[in-house]
């Protein structure tokens, strides 16, 4: 298994490399270069995938090398290959072959594509460098590379400056979130003595009890580095309060859109948890914690969409919401069902973003679905992709969506945890109607654009073949894989919710079948059908009924359209001050006091001092005289023995 | 490999300090034989130190090339030169910055290019001496000489404000070593002999401690430089000439360093235990009132100065907190010398980090004429890899994983968690902080719309402009993936003075 590992990890690497070093490159060649690099990958993903589905369930730890060994402490660079590697790992390679597949075609023209391979193929690289690690350090590296990426393509048009203004954003609210997991990292190293994910599992037992002094507080430890871990995790996967950058990040080209801030980097968060389950099994009061994040995500960062009109940014506050509900499941600490939500996300929220780039495109760049209209004759195969991927979205029973969605929202619901269950039931009214509407303003109604049906289709075969691929398992995934694989112990070796697992499934589920047939009178289908009623009344027949009722609540519009006070607090109250406060110690305690008054003030005083001594040195003789003789008289006026 | 009866250490100190002396008398129209001299002396110091390393025995401690030639008889002095792990690491940056200074800008011309590079030849040997001297009156004549050549650097290739800010430079400097030359005739009579390791040895009460340690504090903290004796540093490179901010930034700012882990660990840890509630809260004020100050910057070169402050505090930090270890356990022990290990990393990878920025803020300058962050907009459209080699320096300087700058500020602050946790985070504000002013920086200056037709007719990255930058990116990028190449070679030094300071007492 670790030449197979390393050759999905290192493959991404090594092709961006060669890119980068190729001078002069075509761009048909870049394109070949970086789609094989990550199609070697995704076939020996997909291969590991299969062989791990039917039975080869192993876990295995390797060395790669070490990064610094000195007495006590060894830090190290590995490879941790379990089910949990593998089903990530075939998503970020699977999404991430077919976003460059795509992108042959969405970025062409574009005088900077080869950069935009180097940077897609250095972000499967980083992303896989987290996903296959076996210890902390490497998580932490990963993390930061896979931040890195995003940042550059974020920022990949440079001269745009909202482009620019919004990378920067994201990579230091990231930053804000490492430090919360660089000092929980190192609170591991100092505690159990090592970063190996193993070797600090088998150490929880004699930690558990231990406490950390907090300024005269004693905190117990492992809930307090399950807290600082989780920072990290909130930042990456955008929970509130560190939710704002993402909005922003849709300055990047669409397709990194799908990939990075959908489907793959934002989703490193709750893999990290699910990953860490021992450790989050023991952290008691921060398991609340995330649980109320993530359900207070989950539903008003769903709110927020309904307010907006960019396409890219209804998708994604839907994902902020989606990641919710994810991490309203690692709260409930039924990790599995977070990642299996993750794995049926990654699929149709990838295939939300890129059926949105080829609207966009078709378009002329227009985003404001309000402008646009009747493109369901215009791009049919966008048109019934986007369909699948939105009521997979919208968890209609049977799509892949609902089997993950349905799952997280039961587990509240048999544990009689009734306001978070109410609350992710009206999550899912609030989904169907911002997918509804998205679909209703892009595809029904009239040709506001004037765009015209071209004979080839959309665009061409590489933009439509990612469509297709992605929507078969938008569409089946969830069940195909539901009682075979999730139920049937398939992260019994890396993650501990097992048992949880299989309560779970005997008392409430009995078999997908029956989930399926169960749901159909359950409170989230009726919340699904009403969506689709209300959107028909508010979107699509246009009788000014949505303006009455925005008006009806002016506070509550105001409120979701400032996005609850984030934007103006994320752009301009948080750098104001930070600008005004650096401006302060600079110019009032830097150049004031410590430089002006202490340094230039010793200087000025000597000169002054010097000034008034050289006055003495007249230059006169009898001047002289006088003072000696004055002089001699203290002498003897001090030393006379009276 | 080598016949080591050879004396290394001479011909690394004394082959710069030759060529420096051959360049002055050759003529200063003779453009290419001047470069050609220059370079090729700063490329065979280069070799010599690689060399030395090749020899370096790692698995111990004890100090080799040992070099031992009577001086000053009567008064027992003595031309003593060895490296230990420690040093090895300063000489080797040391010869790889000043390789890359004679390089960068090889086609550019100067007014009296032979006395220009001759000073960077002799400021060489000079710093290469302080590393490897070892005994007291030796090192201070080499750590007060090297402020010479960079004087006159300053001074007469300097920016318009250069007299004042040489002057403030100088006597700063100065004033600091004054009190350590004091302290080190104290510790010679003590110990009846002039060699540092002796220093070691002697038992000296807390006051007289604290007082050595204040002297040697106020040299070193000078030079490397601490809050709040820090402001020389700022204006010295504003008006330094680009090669001149490298060599400040990249190796005499290490100095400061050195002379810390080299005189306050081994010779005072007990003043140094019973200052550091002092200390410590000095080094977060640097790390975090700095880089709050370098936010505020509207000139490039002194954001990247001030960022080098920053930087320095994360140093400062590692090597005070290795006080605390007195009287504690073989664990505390083991992750002290984690620390100074960091503090070690900290500064060779400051020194490369800092030497690009400096050599990016240079090429800028060159052709804009302006070091102000304003006037430069969406380099780059007009210069792509200046501006990628750029926007990795940069986020080399915010501790990004992957390149050396993370490498130390992780490893220090492992050492300061396990102090005290407030330490650590106050001082992981860095994370944000530095990753602030940097891409702000890069925001700025390279992204965004082409400002000005200034910028439009930028000139393209000459070779002698992007070789040293790659050269030191590479480097960047291979001591972040494999830090132990590095660690290694100070490895037992570290813990060496670990031992010394706790079995001491």
């Amino acid at each position: 298994m670790y030449w197979q590992s390393m050759i999905i990890i290192f493959s991404p690497l090594i092709g961006a490399i060669i890119l980068l070093f190729k001078n002069k490159s075509t761009d048909f060649l870049s394109s070949i270069i970086a789609n094989s690099a990550i199609g070697i990958s995704m076939l020996l993903s997909l291969w590991l995938f299969i062989s791990y589905v039917s039975g080869h369930n192993i876990s295995e730890s390797h060395l790669i090398y070490t990064w610094y060994a000195t007495s006590g402490y060894f830090f190290e660079i590995g490879l941790l290959i379990d089910s949990l590697t593998i089903v990530m790992s075939f998503i970020v390679t699977f999404i991430s072959f077919f976003v460059h597949m795509y992108s042959i075609t969405y970025m062409k023209g574009d005088p900077s594509f080869k950069r935009f391979f180097i940077y897609t193929n250095f972000f499967t690289f980083s992303m896989l460098f987290i996903i296959f690690s076996n210890n902390f350090l490497q998580l932490f590296i990963g993390w930061e590379l896979v931040g890195l990426s995003s940042y550059l393509l974020i920022g990949f048009w440079y001269n745009k400056p909202s482009a620019v203004s919004a990378n920067l954003k994201a990579f230091v609210v990231n930053r804000v979130g490492d430090i919360g997991l660089l000092l929980g990292v190192i609170l591991i190293l100092i505690t159990s003595n090592s970063l190996n994910y193993i070797d600090f599992f088998d150490k929880l037992p004699l930690l558990r009890d231990s406490t950390i002094n907090l300024l005269g507080y004693h905190i117990e430890l492992l809930p307090f580095i399950a807290l600082l871990l989780f920072i990290g995790a909130a930042a990456k996967s955008a929970q509130i309060p560190l939710h704002f950058w993402l909005p922003d990040s849709m300055e990047g080209p669409t397709p990194i859109s799908a990939l990075i801030h959908a489907a793959t980097m934002v989703t490193a968060g709750i893999f990290m948890v699910a990953r860490l389950s021992p450790l989050y099994d023991l952290s008691g009061y921060v398991l609340d914690l995330i649980l109320v994040i993530g359900v207070s995500t989950a539903l008003f960062m769903g709110m927020v969409a309904l307010v907006q009109n960019d396409i890219k940014r209804i998708i994604a506050y839907s994902t902020i919401s989606q990641l919710g509900y994810m991490t309203a499941a690692l709260g409930a600490s039924y990790y599995s069902f977070a990642i299996y939500h993750l794995l049926t996300h990654a699929f149709f929220k990838a295939l939300l973003f890129l059926c949105a780039g080829s609207i966009i495109l078709k378009c002329h760049h227009e985003q404001d679905i309000t402008k646009m209209g009747g493109l369901r004759k215009i791009m049919p195969i966008t048109f019934i992709t986007f369909f699948i991927a939105g009521i997979s979205l919208m968890g209609v029973p049977s799509m892949s969506g609902f089997f993950s969605k349905d799952l997280i929202i039961d587990i509240f619901k048999y544990s009689n945890n009734t306001f978070v269950y109410y609350s992710l039931v009206l999550g899912v009214f609030i989904t169907t109607l911002y997918t509804s509407k998205i679909f209703i303003k892009v595809f029904l109604g009239n040709n506001q654009l004037k765009i015209k049906k071209k004979l080839d289709l959309e665009h061409s075969d590489a933009l439509i073949i990612p469509l297709l691929v992605l929507a078969i398992p938008s569409a089946f995934i969830g069940w195909s894989l539901f009682d075979g694989v999730l139920f049937n112990g398939f992260f019994d070796k890396s993650i501990t919710d097992y048992t949880r697992l299989d309560q779970f499934y005997i008392l409430h589920v009995e078999h997908s079948l029956s989930f399926f047939l169960h749901s159909l009178t359950s409170l989230s289908f009726i919340m699904i059908i009403l969506g689709i009623v209300a959107s028909y009344f508010l979107y699509y027949k246009d009788d000014g009924l949505l303006e009455k009722i925005s008006d009806k609540f002016p506070l509550l519009r105001n409120i979701l359209l400032n996005e609850y006070g984030f934007t103006s607090l994320s752009n301009t109250i948080i750098p104001t001050y930070f600008k005004r406060l650096a401006n302060i110690i600079w110019m009032k305690s830097d150049v004031s006091i410590i430089d002006n008054f202490f340094v230039n003030g010793t200087a000025n005083l000597i000169n002054f001092i010097s000034s008034k001594a050289r006055l003495m040195q007249t230059g006169y003789l009898y001047h002289y005289a006088f003072t000696m003789i004055i002089g001699l008289l203290l002498f003897l006026i001090i030393f006379y023995d009276f | 490999m080598f016949d080591l009866n050879i004396p290394l250490l001479s011909l690394l100190i004394w082959t710069p300090l030759l060529g420096g002396i051959l360049l002055f008398f050759i003529n200063q129209k003779n453009d290419s034989l001047i470069k050609l001299i220059g370079f090729t002396f700063s490329i065979l110091t280069f070799f010599i130190s690689i060399a030395l390393l090749i020899n370096f025995d790692t698995s111990q401690y004890l100090l080799q090339f040992v070099e031992k030639r009577s001086w000053i008889t009567t008064l027992n002095i003595n031309y003593h030169l060895a490296v230990d792990g420690f040093s090895i690491l300063f000489i080797l940056l040391t010869t790889t910055v000043s390789c890359l200074i004679i390089l960068f800008n090889f086609s550019e011309s100067r007014q009296q290019n032979n006395k220009y590079i001759s000073l960077f030849l002799i400021l060489e040997g000079l710093i290469l001496g302080v590393f490897c001297a070892f005994d007291s009156i030796l090192f201070y004549i080499f750590f007060e000489a090297m402020l010479i050549p960079l004087f006159l650097i300053i001074g007469i290739w300097g920016g318009p404000n250069r007299v004042y800010a040489t002057i403030k430079f100088f006597i700063y400097t100065l004033f600091g070593s004054v009190l350590m030359l004091v302290a080190l005739l104290y510790l010679s009579f003590k110990a009846n002999s002039f060699y540092i390791l002796d220093y070691y040895n002697l038992a000296l009460s807390l006051d007289i401690q604290i007082l050595l340690f204040l002297a040697f504090l106020i040299a070193f903290g000078i030079k490397i430089p601490m809050w709040p004796v820090h402001t020389w540093l700022p204006d010295a490179h504003v008006e330094a000439p680009s090669s001149g901010s490298v060599i400040l930034a990249a190796v005499l700012l290490k100095v400061g360093g050195y002379g810390m882990i080299r005189f306050l660990l081994p010779i005072t840890p007990d003043a140094g235990l019973y200052l550091n509630s002092f200390l410590i809260p000095l080094s977060l004020i640097a790390i975090i009132y700095i880089s709050f100050v370098a936010l505020a910057q509207q000139d490039m070169k002194k954001l990247i100065a001030y960022s080098s402050v920053a930087h320095m505090g994360f140093v400062t930090l590692g090597i005070f907190l290795v006080f605390n270890t007195i009287g504690q356990t073989q664990d505390v022990q083991d992750i002290s010398h984690i620390g100074l290990q960091g503090s070690v990393m900290q500064m060779l990878s400051h020194g490369l980090i800092s030497a690009g920025l400096f050599i990016c803020i240079g090429i800028i300058y060159s052709r804009t004429k302006s070091r102000m962050i304003d006037d430069q907009s969406g380099i780059g459209q007009v210069m792509p890899v200046f501006s990628a080699l750029m926007m990795f320096f940069l986020l080399s300087n915010s501790g990004l994983p992957g390149t050396s700058g993370f490498v130390g500020e992780f490893m220090v602050l492992i050492a300061a968690i396990k102090n005290n946790i407030i330490y650590a985070i106050l001082a992981s504000t860095t994370l944000v902080l530095a990753a602030s002013y940097s891409l702000w920086l890069g925001k700025r200056v390279l992204f965004g719309e082409v400002s000005s037709d200034i910028v439009t007719s930028m000139k393209p990255l000459r070779l002698d402009e992007f070789w040293p930058l790659l050269i030191l990116a590479i480097l960047v990028i291979l001591i972040g993936i494999k830090p132990d190449i590095l660690l290694d070679i100070s490895e037992e030094s570290s813990l060496n003075m670990i031992k010394i300071i706790t079995s001491k007492y």
